[in-house]
């Protein structure tokens, strides 16, 4: 961890030291964060303009600025307006919250759970709900809801079973860490092997849905789902950024934690039920999308370290900017025909993660 | 005429050509009085298997611009850039217009036309077009915009209500297609045809004649056999479209042959022996009428105004504005006087 600066004068750092150097670093990570949310605004501006169908950059700004002044409509096509009000906004959208939301859950699961391996999806979120879909795929079978929403409504309930499951394991062993993340790759091997099973079982083609909804995709992004996922994401951030400064004892160690006052167990049981359910939410509309709630977090302390107060932002800006950079390579890496937008977030976030693996020179939690 | 081909001709009456038959009686049909016989057999099989109605289908387009790269090397867009542009494409309120004015005029069945718009983009355009349409009216849907949706869209396609697929081929040789359609998958086609017939959606298809073929090649019987007996396997297949291939002016292929009329109404006649009892287009011209065919493309249109209007062979359509941008060509008038003429009637 970065120390304070000392006094030029002194060896004790003085308090106005201490201020200035601490003011220094807040604006310093402001201004990151800052030049993240640019960052991604360029990125979306970008996504809006390529795919199948070609908008050129004027057009695309065209049609944008058409919602705020309606003499620009008429300079734009009924099929530019369409793909991107229609297709591409709400990709991105969808892109960019689903991406917030699982670093931010990441981020709060490698906190509760101390440890830098840990994610969503190793406690059997995304295994779990990758079951609920397949029995919606394969046996129509689940919660009711047509077509679509049967898919999404099991994914979801049985992420949040999954999610329980965990918890009341990880409960006889007093929620200690190793215990939730023991119980989570037990969940996590059951509903595969459930899984599995239903693919064993299924016809031809439903095991090639429920193999493509096991890779992820964004293509069926609707406004609705996007702001809901957004209005998930803003109460989960709000919430778990209101307890930021327990989080950050909370990753100190127990002991620390407790001798500072913050009940860590409830604190643990809390924040990761909060991130649990942010992420059963997500891959529910979107399938399972890997490695953005584990990389994400681990820029995101590249960028502005340690602290949840920053980190929390910084991880859904980092989480939005993988998810979107990969969806648009997706689109575009093999054009006209789409990469499961899993299978490019993967192949992106293993040399990311091996780097951030290899780098070596601080230690995990950046101290 | 010989005796064999005599022979082949009565059991047609019968029964359904076999490959070998079929390629037999391409191969021997070299005369018009050969060719007479021939159709009088087609003709029979129709009016027996289908009756002496003409089945009619409206046309929609566009659904979808054309990004094929490099486009077809005989399409329409080397003459106009325009065509199967961007600014073609209806959207979903246009759709609905121009499906209820040809409901209107009585018509049963309609088809959405548009370019290959490959992509999840296309698709979705493609979805969210046909529930367009399927909401607005009561006709069947078709969809004709080749490959822009995948194997994966097709179910959801016939879950929107759409009726059936017209994923053209025009020509099952993969030579063609490097030839002619570099930008183009005759696979990808194939795959998509496949997997309607297997989601229960209607199969719509066009062989068109003459493509590929150069001034001194031989007419490829053999292919067009291929192509009709391809098709065969399929239980959904309700419409066969085969076509005289017509070079495009400033198109790389605009000094090709054009394709035969006679080669093109021998094939039909041949189709009608083999499938009997499907709709076979090409009866708004005297050879397609004679040589067993039942069916009328595009026989009432909607397009953009400022758009080139797809019409039938019999003669001009009646052009008015049905608004939102938007006209309608009705052949049904010409049609008709047409159709009566050759003593067959229109579907009511």
């Amino acid at each position: 961890m970065k120390t304070w600066a000392l006094s030029s004068k002194s060896e004790t750092p003085t308090r106005d030291a201490f201020g200035h150097e601490y003011r220094r670093s807040a604006a310093t990570r402001m201004l990151l964060l800052a030049a993240g949310v640019a960052l991604l605004a360029a990125l979306a501006v970008l996504a809006v303009t390529v795919g199948a169908v070609k908008v050129p950059l004027g057009d695309a700004c065209r049609v944008l600025m058409s919602a705020l002044w309606t003499p620009w409509r008429h300079a734009t096509s009924s099929l530019s307006r369409a793909v991107i009000w229609e297709l591409r906004l709400p990709r991105i959208a969808l892109a960019v919250v689903a991406g917030a939301g699982l670093a931010l859950s990441g981020a709060v699961i490698q906190t509760t759970a101390r440890n830098p391996l840990a994610s969503p999806f190793t406690l059997g979120i995304s295994a779990a709900a990758g079951f609920g879909a397949a029995l919606a795929i394969v046996l129509g079978a689940g919660l009711g809801g047509p077509g679509r929403w049967l898919v999404v409504a099991n994914a979801f309930a049985c992420s949040v079973a999954a999610m329980a499951l965990v918890h009341l394991l990880g409960a006889v062993k007093g929620f200690s860490p190793s215990a939730t993340v023991l119980s989570g790759i037990a969940v996590n091997f059951f509903f595969m092997a459930l899984t599995s099973l239903l693919q064993y079982l299924g016809q031809s083609e439903d095991v090639k849905a429920v193999v493509l909804w096991l890779m992820g995709g964004l293509h069926r992004a609707t406004w609705g789902q996007a702001g809901l996922l957004g209005a998930v994401l803003l109460v989960a951030l709000v919430l778990l950024w209101a307890i930021a400064w327990d989080l950050n004892a909370l990753q100190l160690g127990d002991e620390v934690a407790h001798s500072l006052g913050v009940p860590h167990r409830r604190l643990r049981l809390w924040a990761s039920l909060v991130a649990l359910l942010v992420t059963a939410t997500v891959i529910s509309f979107t399938g399972t999308i890997g490695f953005v709630c584990l990389v994400g977090p681990h820029m995101a302390r590249l960028m502005v370290g340690p602290d949840h107060r920053f980190l929390l932002p910084a991880s859904c800006l980092m989480g939005g900017l993988l998810l979107l950079g990969a969806d648009t390579v997706a689109r575009t890496m093999v054009a006209p025909l789409e990469l499961p937008v899993g299978i490019v977030t993967s192949l992106l976030g293993v040399p990311i993660f091996v780097y951030l693996l290899l780098r070596g020179n601080t230690g995990y939690w950046g101290v | 005429m010989n005796q064999t081909m005599a022979e082949a001709l009565g059991e047609a009456l019968r029964r359904p050509l076999t490959r070998g038959e079929a390629l037999a009686l391409l191969e021997w049909v070299r005369t018009w009085e050969d060719a007479l016989e021939l159709f009088r057999v087609a003709a029979t099989v129709r009016d027996q298997e289908v009756g002496r109605t003409v089945r009619l289908m409206g046309f929609i387009t566009s659904i979808t611009p054309c990004t094929t790269d490099p486009p077809c090397r005989y399409c329409w867009r080397w003459a106009s850039p325009r065509a199967f542009s961007d600014s073609d494409v209806l959207n979903e309120k246009q759709l609905a217009r121009a499906a209820r004015a040809i409901e209107d005029l009585g018509i049963k069945r309609v088809e959405l036309g548009g370019g290959t718009l490959r992509g999840e983009e296309g698709g979705e355009l493609t979805l969210r077009a046909a529930a367009a349409v399927t909401g607005a009216c009561k006709m069947g849907v078709w969809i004709n915009n080749g490959p822009s949706f995948g194997i994966q869209h097709v179910h959801e396609l016939k879950q929107v209500g759409v009726e059936g697929i017209a994923c053209n081929l025009e020509s099952i040789r993969e030579r063609v297609y490097e030839m002619a359609r570099p930008g183009d998958s005759l696979a990808r086609r194939k795959e998509i045809v496949e997997e309607s017939d297997r989601a229960g959606l209607l199969i719509d298809n066009t062989l068109m004649i003459g493509l590929g073929e150069a001034w001194e090649d031989k007419h490829p019987y053999r292919e067009w056999v291929d192509f009709l007996f391809w098709l065969k396997q399929f239980p959904g297949l309700k419409i066969l479209e085969i076509h005289p291939f017509r070079p495009v002016p400033r198109s790389p292929m605009e000094e090709l042959p054009a394709g035969s009329p006679f080669e093109t109404a021998k094939v039909r006649a041949v189709a009608r022996l083999v499938f009997r009892n499907i709709g076979i287009a090409g009866a708004d011209e005297p050879l397609g009428v004679m040589a067993g065919a039942n069916m009328v493309m595009h026989a009432v249109a909607v397009t953009k105004k400022e758009r080139s209007r797809p019409g039938v062979a019999c003669g001009p359509a009646r052009v008015r504005d049905i608004g939102d941008g938007l006209v309608l060509a009705d052949s049904l008038p010409a049609l008709r006087r047409y159709v009566e003429d050759l003593g067959l009637v229109l579907e009511e």
